[in-house]
């Protein structure tokens, strides 16, 4: 089968890459216009021959992080799978096409230019096919289209004036491009109109050339309104709505409201799905709810940038700039320098259970912090514990989750064979790992809290939480089974907060409260 | 004019840097698009390296910038020459002062003291890396080294972005300078912290992983005269197996080369290596006291399947 019909010009290529860029977008990827136009450039100028070329090309202009291959990678294979399912004719298409747009005039352009022998037509791409063969620098356009580039004023580089002049020079490609950038407003058509009727007036358009331009008109106004269509159709990755207030508690009350509409958008799920059991999680659904998550973590990590976010937050007193400047001056005038106050994130710290009862929750848990891990900047640390805990922070620079879980799960000092000892946890995390638990961190435990008989040791539980900020225990359980058989749950309540985290959805919510906890 | 994914390749390998597509196909595509190109990758996978070859290549000289925690615009863009300021000011008080008084009023006075004396002119000003890529004084063609950015500071970062979208840079005091000619920018980072998405954004990005065994293998026999395939490929395998023991330094690509030189200079020809001969070749690549033990589990498990 084929889906690509001849002629594939500069508006199928850009229709394959807005298609691609929005898919992209909802599997998590910020695709801006700006890294289209790039990629479309890119495009243009290497002319891939084969999709392995093609994902050469496109993989700089639109992944930014090493974290975004993997889903970069199976969104490309499976949006461009069609032109490799009949036997390469659909791929063979598309480079033709491609190479086309760039090197020769379409079949179209061909018949108007015989039908011209006074020269009169616009060829798209005269200016671009000298380039390429080395001739020429001179365009070969006619003189109605350099009288109209004329008018187009020098400094009109961020309008649509300027996709106009890159049309007339030849360039549909670098055209569309533009136009992603600085869409075609109705003062760029005033502009366009009022040259053409002055051009009229000193004679340059005349009755036997204005085919020739109405024609170029027609097929620029498709062009405009080809990639406006694309450009603005659906929407990209919806951001929940941004609380308008500092305070963690508006804050965290705010993203609870908004997290299901959000996450709706982000992960494209069944009901099924939703709602289903992570205990025990069955093998049908990790892939899709790991994907999921992962997307998630994407669509959050702005959240913790630490960048200030808001020109009129309150600027705080800037010491190490306000020396600096003294000094500069020998300290006359002394200014005192103000800086934008900077989101600080709370310290994270947290302790996942991986045995075999909880090891599918834990993985799905670990995927999302594995996804946030960077934007914490060395002010968080992960510990995993079977019967004996160990510290599995480093794991975390790992290039992909794949690596990272990997390395986790052969981690050398747990030993999965054992049973949960969580009074053996707290005990071994308060005499090796105290200095964990400095400076006020936010505490997530991740576990069903079964003792399996051996003491609890809530004395050491309830000394670590007076020293953290706030202790969550995440619990895969259903609540119904709480403070049943070995369970410490009743024990413990009294030190941490248990949150039930027995279906997929229950997790996706608490993970929405994540921002709100840890920052500041 | 711009090179092809193709000439960089061969001249990568030329200078004896075995590329992939990957890097090839960034490094054409930031030279055509002039945008900076930003590359990530563990320690020692060879992307400052990549900088130094790309800038024999163009034959353009190598301006790099180190980044640290707490460099700033002073460091990294331009500054004043202070101390210079109140040198020229005191030394030339008097000749300054007549000029002054000679003026008519306060306005015509402060015109004179500009023209004479431009204290925020050039020659005061000091050129630092990102203001010499962009407007060199010989005006011969610059590649921008700005390495390990992710230890700078986040705020370092937004000091970068008009130089590396608009390649252009203002300064208050002085105007905007515009470049000359747009340099080829190279941005490296060891993940140690998240670049901010403006950064990104502004970037084409490039992932450079630690070789594979073949990869490996062709970078040692590029690097060191005397390996031979077999020598090159069986030190391959060893390296990659000592990095799936995940020691804790990973050897680089540079160590490898010098682990191969070292084994090529002490025996003629040279040998792989044993059991017997792992002690003295350790040094260059184990550079943690349990690396040390993954190194000899790792020379015999090989020479038991060797044999």
């Amino acid at each position: 089968m084929t889906s690509v019909d001849p002629p594939f010009g500069a508006v199928q290529i850009t229709q394959s890459l807005t298609g691609l860029a929005r898919r992209l977008r909802t599997e998590g990827l910020t695709v801006t216009p700006d890294d289209l136009a790039t990629a479309l450039q890119a495009c243009a100028l290497l002319q891939p021959r084969s999709l392995n070329h093609l994902y050469a090309v496109l993989y700089p202009c639109l992944v930014k992080t090493f974290t975004d291959d993997s889903i970069f990678r199976s969104a490309f294979w499976s949006y461009f799978q069609h032109l490799t399912a009949d036997g390469g004719e659909g791929l063979a298409l598309w480079a033709t096409a491609l190479a086309s747009s760039q090197t020769g005039p379409s079949e179209a352009n061909d018949a108007l230019a015989e039908s011209d022998p006074a020269g009169e037509s616009l060829n798209p791409n005269s200016e671009s096919r000298s380039e390429t063969t080395g001739g020429s620098s001179q365009p070969s356009l006619p003189a109605w289209a350099q009288a109209l580039i004329g008018q187009i004023p020098e400094d009109a580089i961020t309008s649509g004036l300027a996709a106009w002049k890159a049309f007339l020079q030849g360039h549909p490609e670098r055209s569309a491009a533009l136009l992603i950038r600085h869409p075609w407003a109705h003062h760029d058509k005033t502009r366009v109109a009022q040259a053409l009727a002055e051009l009229a007036g000193d004679g340059v358009i005349t009755p036997q050339n204005w085919p020739y331009i109405e024609q170029t008109l027609t097929r620029y106004l498709h062009l405009v309104h080809t990639v406006d269509a694309l450009s603005t159709a659906g929407p990209s990755v919806p951001r929940p709505a941004q609380p308008t207030s500092n305070s963690a508690v508006h804050r965290r009350h705010a993203m609870s409201h908004v997290w299901r509409g959000a996450a709706a958008w982000t992960l494209d799920l069944s009901p099924q799905q939703w709602s289903a059991s992570l205990d025990p999680l069955r093998d049908a659904d990790r892939e899709i709810l790991l994907t999921a998550i992962h997307a998630m973590a994407a669509q959050l990590r702005p959240d913790f940038s630490a960048e200030p976010r808001h020109a009129h937050r309150a600027r705080a007193f800037d010491f190490r700039r306000t020396l600096h400047r003294s000094l500069g001056t020998f300290g006359e005038p002394f200014t005192l320098v103000t800086s934008a106050r900077r989101i600080r994130l709370r310290r994270l710290v947290t302790v996942c259970d991986l045995s075999g009862s909880v090891k599918s929750v834990t993985a799905l848990f670990l995927a999302f912090v594995y996804g946030l891990h960077q934007a914490f900047g060395g002010r968080a640390q992960h510990f995993a514990f079977v019967s004996a805990v160990d510290e599995i922070t480093a794991h975390f620079s790992a290039p992909s989750y794949a690596e990272c879980i990997d390395a986790v799960l052969h981690h050398s000092a747990i030993d999965y064979r054992g049973y949960s000892d969580y009074g053996a946890l707290w005990t071994q995390m308060t005499a090796e790992y105290a200095g964990a638990f400095e400076g006020n961190p936010i505490v997530l435990v991740l576990g069903d809290a079964r003792t399996n008989r051996y003491d609890p040791q809530t004395a050491l539980l309830t000394a670590i939480a007076r020293r953290a900020r706030a202790l969550y225990w995440l619990n895969p359980e259903s609540e119904s089974q709480w403070s049943t058989g070995d369970s410490a749950v009743l024990a413990y309540r009294t030190a941490a907060r248990f949150i039930e985290i027995h279906t997929f959805d229950q997790l996706v919510r608490f993970l929405y409260q994540l921002p709100g906890m840890v920052i500041a | 004019m711009p090179l092809s994914p193709q000439s960089w390749h061969d001249a990568l390998t030329r200078q004896h840097y075995i590329p992939t597509t990957n890097i090839t196909t960034a490094l054409a595509l930031a030279q055509a698009l002039e945008k900076p190109l930003l590359v990530e990758g563990p320690p020692g996978a060879g992307k400052t390296y990549l900088a130094h070859i790309a800038s024999q290549i163009l034959d353009a000289a190598l301006i790099r910038l180190q980044c640290y925690e707490g460099i700033d615009a002073s460091k990294a863009l331009y500054e004043y020459h202070y101390g210079k300021q109140l040198l020229y000011l005191n030394v030339l008080r008097e000749r300054v002062t007549s000029l002054i008084d000679s003026s008519a009023d306060l306005e015509q006075a402060i015109d004179q003291l500009d023209t004479a004396l431009p204290l925020w002119g050039p020659a005061f000003l000091l050129r630092r890396p990102v203001f010499e890529a962009l407007a060199p004084e010989d005006q011969l063609p610059r590649v921008l080294l700005v390495d390990e950015v992710d230890r700078a500071d986040r705020e370092f970062e937004a000091l970068l972005l008009e130089p590396l979208s608009d390649w252009s840079l203002s300064i208050p005091e002085y105007g905007t300078v515009m470049a000359t000619q747009k340099p080829l920018v190279i941005l490296t980072s060891n993940r140690t912290r998240d670049l901010s998405d403006a950064l990104r954004r502004r970037c084409l990005y490039l992932w450079i992983d630690l070789p594979d065994r073949a990869r490996e293998a062709a970078i040692i026999q590029a690097q060191v005269a005397d390996a031979s395939q077999a020598f090159a490929g069986q030190l391959a395998d060893f390296l990659g197996r000592y990095r799936q023991a995940r020691p804790h330094h990973v050897p680089s690509i540079a160590e490898a080369v010098e682990l191969a030189t070292a084994l090529c200079r002490t025996s003629d020809p040279p040998v792989t290596l044993s059991p017997d001969l792992i002690d003295a070749v350790l040094p260059i690549f184990a550079k943690h006291p349990q690396d040390l033990a993954i190194g000899h589990k790792t020379v015999e498990a090989l020479s038991h399947d060797v044999s």
